[in-house]
């Protein structure tokens, strides 16, 4: 719904901004047209076009596999960081450097795949990651057990070593993907209003994994993640 | 989310949240769309949703200091909240408060002083006066 207000705001436009000079304003339009002169008009038959594309149902998928695995890091790190031995607060702490290599990665991955002007690649490569660090995990069992007997020397605090890198390359995994496919889906669908629809469709069901995961890992069963993941793998190879 | 009581008053505003905050990232997705070149896009993004990763690591900080705070004042260390926006939207107006940790600090022992003494109106209400007045 948000999404169809800002669909009808025009402000941000280059064609009705402030900040720019008419020669400027030609040039983003030059830019724009160059790379994707597709239609601009508001019509509600693009909003049925992007419903009836099975393309954007296809990336609804992969965006909802990959959101539940989003959210459930999200929702649950602090537990998870607590499951590997740390104390409560330290807990918290420890949750920081996950995101801060994750942060690098997601946008190192994306900038490259830019440049190389391929996501798919990336995407499996990263996909790839995520499943090494997802087997890693089931391999392993409760990790606590795993990994309690390993000792930080020098502080004495106990660091288990490998249940944190196993979470740290499940985050490098997972959050460089979130750009990936936005970029994707909203790389091939033409026409503003369409891409519009076609990304909050996309964006909207993903976030319907925030629902899964709040269910899923409440039983500790990770395992399903595994199976998530898998299940896009498919959708890949089909483009 | 720091008045409410009961589980839920927490859900409806949460409901509310989502309602208001569900169009960020397809929207911020889709105006990036429309300034730049399709193989330009994938690294704007990128940098938008690297934000949500950066939040993320500054959530675990907070969090960390605000579970040191569970019991201040008498409530849940997660009322502590609002004290942390009213911080963040506090403009100083004194000179020597540089840094965004001392405006922290100091609105938040603030925030502490006010409502550990005050009425349980005062108490209810202080993180978003403060988050008002701090602001104006």
């Amino acid at each position: 719904m948000s999404e169809y207000f800002a669909l009808h705001n025009s402000h941000l436009t280059e064609r009705s901004a402030k900040f720019l000079s008419d020669t400027e304003r030609l040039e983003v339009q030059r830019r724009l047209s160059d790379d994707n002169g597709l239609n601009e008009d508001f019509k509600i038959k693009y909003l049925f076009d992007a419903m009836q594309d099975w393309k954007i149902w296809a990336h609804m998928i992969l965006t909802i596999g990959l959101f539940t695995p989003l959210y459930s890091f999200a929702f649950f790190l602090p537990t998870i960081v607590k499951d590997l031995g740390y104390t409560n607060e330290i807990a918290q702490l420890m949750s920081v450097p996950p995101y801060v290599v994750a942060c690098f990665f997601t946008i190192t991955g994306s900038y490259f795949s830019d440049k190389v002007g391929q996501r798919g690649v990336f995407m499996l490569g990263f996909e790839l990651v995520a499943i090494i660090g997802f087997l890693m995990l089931v391999s392993a069992g409760k990790p606590h057990i795993q990994y309690a007997g390993t000792f930080f020397a020098a502080s004495g605090i106990k660091i288990p070593t490998i249940g944190l890198l196993n979470l740290l390359i499940r985050y490098v995994g997972i959050y460089p993907l979130v750009p990936l496919i936005g970029a994707w889906t909203s790389n091939n669908v033409g026409g503003s209003m369409k891409r519009g629809v076609g990304i909050a469709m996309q964006v909207g069901f993903g976030n319907l994994g925030g629902v899964i995961a709040g269910f899923v890992y409440l039983a500790k069963d990770a395992p399903r993640y595994i199976f998530a993941l898998f299940s896009l793998n498919p959708f890949y190879f089909s483009y | 989310m720091g008045l409410v009581h009961n589980f839920s008053g927490l859900l409806a505003c949460r409901v509310f949240l989502g309602a208001a905050e569900g169009g960020l990232f397809p929207g911020i997705s889709y105006y990036i769309t429309m300034w730049y070149r399709r193989h330009e896009c994938g690294f704007r993004i990128a940098l938008f949703f690297s934000a949500a990763t950066i939040a993320g690591a500054f959530g675990g900080i907070l969090a960390f200091g605000i579970a040191k705070m569970s019991g201040v004042g008498g409530k849940a260390g997660w009322v502590r909240i609002p004290h942390l926006l009213s911080a963040y939207f506090n403009k100083p107006s004194a000179g020597h408060i540089s840094s965004l940790l001392e405006i922290l600090v100091l609105v938040t022992n603030y925030a502490n002083k006010m409502s550990s003494r005050g009425s349980s109106f005062w108490k209810d209400f202080s993180p978003w006066l403060l988050a008002v007045f701090h602001s104006w």
